[in-house]
């Protein structure tokens, strides 16, 4: 998992206008394929909602380890249905969450960057390695880890480039400090890996026309 | 997991996979070793030096805004993105 636990105001308006704009970009782009479909695949848009559900739950759910982490499932998200429904996948449950106080408004366009990058690298991964990596479980853990290690550095990245306001942390202060929250990630990531393995095997043993990437 | 017949291609695979574990586990462990059990909200407003009182509440400089425990603004906002949901839905309904 990686989300930027920053409140409004942390950023200054011109970094929050950039990265909603460049999250707008993507959903544009996301939406524009999808229109461009000449059907609409209702299979995935219910696997879709199921996902954005299941998602905005897990997002919620405090995991007592390491004083308090929660889990994404956005490499899950982008093996089932693929980046273009992820990427509008995880603007709804950035929207969503920031209703509910967790995270800022102003946060969403960079959140939403951070997660749409879980979502592509964890497809990509997945999508690459299906002929060196056959067994499900092994290949979905893999992709997970390299989704969410994706998605720890883009957090990193757009933190610095934006600056945090009022704060006298030098920019090497600020970056030790986010890679030692990177570096806790990783061994949630560990988790997530274990647990998409798992659901991905157990889809792909009952129903694999689902898994992206399986179909024949 | 997928089949259980342990060919090479899996065995590999599941190499690959248990090598990744091992390495971020090593390397969370040696974090938390550092900053011991911290909430994540602390470890960023550590990391960031926002400090602990200004966590959950974000700063105030000439361009920033607040809108953190204002539910009003909050309100105002959610029923204007509700409102911009329903008129794409309508609009761009797949």
């Amino acid at each position: 998992m990686a989300h930027i636990h920053l409140e409004d105001g942390s950023f200054t308006l011109f970094w929050v206008i950039v990265w909603w704009v460049l999250a707008l970009a993507i959903t544009g782009a996301a939406i524009y394929l999808l229109r461009s479909a000449k059907k609409a695949d209702s299979r995935r848009i219910t696997l879709a909602a199921f996902c954005t559900a299941a998602a905005f739950a897990v997002f919620q759910v405090s995991i007592p380890i390491a004083g308090g982490v929660h889990m994404s499932l956005t490499p899950l998200i982008g093996i089932l249905t693929g980046p273009v429904y992820g990427s509008l996948i995880v603007l709804i449950i950035n929207i969503l969450s920031a209703a509910i106080g967790h995270g800022g408004w102003g946060m969403i366009g960079a959140n939403m960057l951070v997660n749409v990058s879980e979502v592509f690298v964890a497809y990509a991964v997945w999508r690459a390695l299906r002929t060196i990596v056959p067994d499900l479980f092994s290949r979905a853990g893999i992709a997970t880890l390299a989704g969410l290690l994706c998605g720890n550095i883009v957090m990193i990245v757009i933190i610095l480039v934006s600056g945090v306001q009022g704060v006298t942390q030098t920019p090497g202060q600020v970056l030790a400090g986010l890679s030692i929250i990177a570096a806790i990630n990783m061994g949630i990531a560990v988790i997530e890996a274990l647990m998409t393995g798992l659901v991905v095997s157990y889809i792909g043993r009952l129903r694999p026309d689902l898994l992206e990437g399986e179909r024949k | 997991m997928s089949g259980g017949t342990g060919t090479v291609p899996e065995r590999r695979g599941r190499l690959i996979f248990i090598g990744l574990v091992l390495i971020a586990g090593l390397v969370a462990l040696f974090a938390y070793a550092v900053t011991g059990p911290v909430g994540i909200e602390e470890r960023f407003a550590s990391a960031t030096g926002t400090g602990p009182h200004d966590a959950g509440e974000g700063g105030s400089g000439a361009a920033g805004f607040t809108l953190e425990g204002q539910p009003v603004l909050y309100g105002a906002i959610l029923v204007l993105l509700i409102l911009g949901c329903v008129a794409l839905y309508r609009k761009f309904a797949l």
